[in-house]
């Protein structure tokens, strides 16, 4: 009976010492659980802050697009916690740790932490029963909290300067802290972002009814920066900074376009879109035609009309060889190739769109700086004052403050005429306006350059879809004797290089019917 | 229930062992005044199985102390005093030619008085290193080894060797080897106003008698024995280990004084006497395991003379003792 006793009392004290430790367990994960928790947290709301406000100042400065802050914060926040509770799960604390740490706390002499050893890893030991009955008869603490207590570690306490931090960030007006707001308005800036406002407006509207996605994100960038402008949020020489960043950007979009845009056989040299993107006996009427065509609707007559019209059709960017094959098809009862056909001009009309509109936003940026003195010389804009895109443009320019009836005026006579703005850009503009012709681009040389007509433009030679064969190359010289050089060295098919021959003697000698017809288009828009 | 049967039989063993240590203690404290901690550490060092160094000026009563240990345990006693002219044999013994009944001649060993169980080496460092060094096997393997014959000490046995601080002339620094052999090295404090009274009253007054022993021979080997099985849990030795590691200049675990201030550190030897007189402490203390404050209670008194000190260090005046505190202070008892 004596032994039993003596027995059963060390196996108890076992059972009472293994509870001992569980609550000791339970209590170092709830101190971690907080540690970790907190200092997840605090990093959290830390980067919610630090993103925040990075966001708001790239937003200000750049015009980037505005970020949910509840979503950033909830984002950096989810995160962090879950990083930090992940890692709870890899510190798993063991048991002879916990009771070193319990024996330090208690000042226990190491009475538990030693039982505790002695029963993992020598549980044959002599004294095994004896050192768990000594770590029991030790001041055991019923309740183990104050062992690990629940206190904030140092990141807990900092909590709630981080989340004054995400505060700051989201509710504080960062345009007054990152820009300095000038003493008075610079009424020229605010009056140039009420007009580019309005450009900004009508050429957003433009973009989406003829679904034109590079166009329609230039349009809201410059909008942006308008109302900032016309905000007064801006100083003039940041207004200027701004503006010449999105010149870049929409110069940018240009060349995107022209780079993605379909390659055809018939656009071996600078062919602008908008040249076959007018109407009259061009691109339109070979749409429509095409289009009777496949709907086969049309007779004898569309056929002839479209075969007459082979100029035009080297400006849409169709050769007579694919119309040909296309109309020997459709009368063989394949009607393919015209749809092919109009599928092409579908194309081509979208990036004539973009390169027009992103070239008209190039201009009226321009314009802006000359009217803010920020730019010194007037330069010129390819394609700007040419029929296209003045002719679109002058349906908007009295809302939009584009190229009014003023500047259509000067644009006749070749230039960037600043319709409002400085004294000096007026001068700027007026001296620019003796080197350009109503194309923008020839400039009428003097002294040692001679005389003639001198063409001084970029050139982009057969390209293919992915990329042009001829890097592009200053092309200069009486235009015939260059054009003779590029169709001898380039690879183009004989049966080709009249069509290409005819199109660019077309550009240099042009037709006074055509523009006879043009000039009374842009007057009478509709 | 064989276990539980030892694990009682442990316990009543343990419990004796404290009563026999306690008594000797009130023993001491009959006739030797203050010196507690003094004397706690001599007991240790009893129990442990190692030898002591005690060291203090002149008539604080470390003889005493010994004597009075001596009388009472129950154990053969033997007091050397140490002088410059004092050589090896008058310690170890020596062949004498000794005339038997018949006539005849033969050499016999005449036992020298380190053939005792404990030995009072006063006043150590008077005598030669030489001298000196004729402890050396005796403290560490218990035998005298003369000629071609070894011999036996007599178990249990230890050397209580006491020297004087402030006396240097004429004297011989205890070499490091022979130093390394006690376990622990222990001061001698002055005694303060209350205590000086008391010495008054005993040593003025009427003679005592010293009543007979109360620890036998036999009872003290139990205890040795018993201090064997005292557990020392893993971090607890690596608590000690660090420790002893600390005081080597060439590691990174020494603090930045040690680095600077130390020649060289502590031996394991210097280990051992850490974990076997906490062990003895844990022991009168009535525990079954060694804790972190043990070790560091002997720390200083295990360390003190085995921890060399350089050049600068004598220049700047810093003793063994600062140091030992400077390593108990940055040595963290768990390491994250």
């Amino acid at each position: 009976m004596s032994e039993t006793a003596a027995v059963f009392p060390a196996m108890a004290g076992q059972r009472r010492l293994a509870d001992f430790m569980r609550s000791l367990r339970r209590a170092r994960y709830r101190q971690l659980m907080v540690e970790h928790a907190s200092a997840g947290l605090f990093v959290g709301l830390s980067v919610a802050a630090v993103v925040l406000l990075i966001a708001r100042l790239t937003q200000i400065a750049h015009g980037a697009p505005a970020v949910g802050a509840p979503a950033v914060l909830a984002g950096c926040v989810l995160v962090a916690l879950g990083v930090a509770l992940a890692a709870l799960a890899w510190r798993r604390p063991e048991p002879i740790a916990l009771a070193i740490a319990a024996d330090v706390r208690l000042r226990l002499k190491q009475k538990l932490s030693t039982a505790i050893e002695v029963l993992h890893y020598q549980p044959e030991h002599p004294l095994a029963e004896q050192l768990v009955v000594q770590a029991l008869d030790a001041r055991l603490p019923p309740r183990v909290q104050h062992v690990f207590p629940l206190s904030l570690p140092i990141w807990g306490k900092l909590l709630p300067l981080a989340a004054a931090a995400v505060v700051f960030a989201m509710a504080i007006e960062v345009t007054a802290v990152a820009v300095p707001r000038p003493v008075f308005i610079d009424r020229a800036v605010a009056d140039e972002g009420v007009r580019l406002r309005a450009f900004a407006a009508l050429m957003e509207r433009r973009a989406e009814r003829d679904e034109l996605p590079l166009s329609a994100v230039r349009a809201r960038d410059i909008h942006q920066l308008g109302a900032q402008m016309a905000a007064g949020a801006l100083a003039r020489r940041e207004a200027l900074s701004r503006l010449a960043h999105l010149t870049e950007k929409v110069r940018e979009a240009q060349r995107t376009a022209l780079r993605d845009g379909p390659s055809t056989p018939t656009r071996p040299l600078d062919v602008r879109y908008q040249d076959y993107e007018d109407n009259g006996p061009g691109a339109a009427n070979i749409r429509a035609l095409l289009a009777q065509l496949a709907a086969g609707g049309a007779g004898v007559d569309a056929l002839r009309a479209l075969r007459a019209s082979s100029a035009a059709l080297g400006q849409s960017g169709l050769t007579e060889e694919a119309v040909n094959n296309a109309l020997q098809a459709l009368a063989a009862g394949r009607p393919q190739g015209v749809q092919e056909l109009l599928r092409q001009l579908r194309q081509h009309q979208q990036v004539a769109g973009e390169t027009s509109n992103l070239r008209e936003a190039e201009a009226r940026l321009r314009r802006s700086r000359q009217v803010l003195g920020g730019e010194q010389t007037a330069q010129t804009v390819p394609g700007v004052g040419q029929s296209g895109g003045r002719k679109q443009a002058a349906g908007e320019a009295a809302a939009g403050g584009m190229l009014g009836e003023e500047d259509m005026a000067q644009g006749d006579a070749g230039s960037f005429a600043p319709g409002r703005g400085n004294a000096e850009a007026d001068r700027t503009a007026a001296a620019a306006t003796d080197l350009t012709n109503p194309g923008g681009e020839v400039i009428k040389p003097e002294g040692r350059y001679g005389e003639g007509q001198v063409f001084q433009s970029w050139v982009r030679a057969l390209p293919r879809l992915d990329k042009p064969t001829l890097a592009p190359a200053a092309v200069s010289g009486p235009l015939r004797a260059q054009l003779e050089a590029v169709l001898s060295k380039e690879q183009v098919p004989a049966h080709r290089k009249e069509v290409i021959r005819k199109y660019f003697l077309a550009l240099t000698q042009p037709n006074t019917e055509q523009d006879a017809v043009r000039s009374g288009e842009e007057h009478n828009p509709q | 229930m064989n276990d539980a049967r030892d694990d009682h039989a442990f316990a009543a063993r343990l419990e004796r062992a404290r009563d026999s240590l306690n008594r000797l203690r009130a023993r001491i404290a009959q006739h030797v005044v203050g010196h507690e901690r003094l004397v706690h550490g001599i007991l240790m060092c009893l129990v442990a199985g190692g030898h002591t160094l005690l060291e203090g000026v002149p008539g604080l009563g470390k003889t005493l102390i010994v004597k009075t240990l001596g009388q009472a345990l129950d154990l053969e006693f033997a007091r050397v005093q140490f002088t410059a002219d004092l050589m090896p044999a008058d310690i170890i013994g020596t062949q004498m030619v000794i005339e038997d009944e018949s006539g005849g001649r033969h050499f016999q060993f005449q036992h020298g008085p380190i053939f005792t169980q404990l030995l009072l080496a006063d006043e150590i460092n008077r005598a030669t290193p030489k001298t000196q060094s004729a402890l050396l096997e005796a403290m560490e393997e218990n035998r005298v080894t003369v000629g071609r014959t070894e011999h036996r000490l007599a178990a249990p046995f230890m050397v209580l060797a006491t020297q004087n601080p402030i006396e240097m002339e004429g004297t011989y620094p205890l070499p490091e080897a022979q130093l390394d052999r006690f376990a622990l090295k222990l001061e001698a404090a002055y005694p303060t106003a209350l205590e000086l009274k008391r010495v008054v009253d005993i040593a003025c007054g009427a003679p005592r008698a010293m009543p007979g022993p109360v620890m036998s021979a036999a009872e003290l080997l139990d205890i040795r024995r018993l201090v064997r099985d005292i557990v020392v849990a893993d971090h607890v030795k690596d608590y000690a280990v660090r420790l002893v590691l600390g005081t080597h200049p060439a590691t990174d675990k020494a603090p930045e004084p040690l680095r600077r201030y130390v020649r060289y550190g502590a031996s394991p030897r210097g280990l051992l006497a850490i974990i076997l007189t906490a062990k003895a402490m844990a022991l009168m203390e009535g525990r079954l395991n060694v804790g972190f404050d043990d070790i560091a209670a002997v720390a200083t008194a295990a360390l003190r003379h085995r921890v060399l000190l350089n050049f600068e260090a004598q220049a700047e005046g810093i003793t063994p003792e600062v140091l030992v505190d400077k390593l108990l202070e940055d040595t963290v008892v768990q390491p994250r």
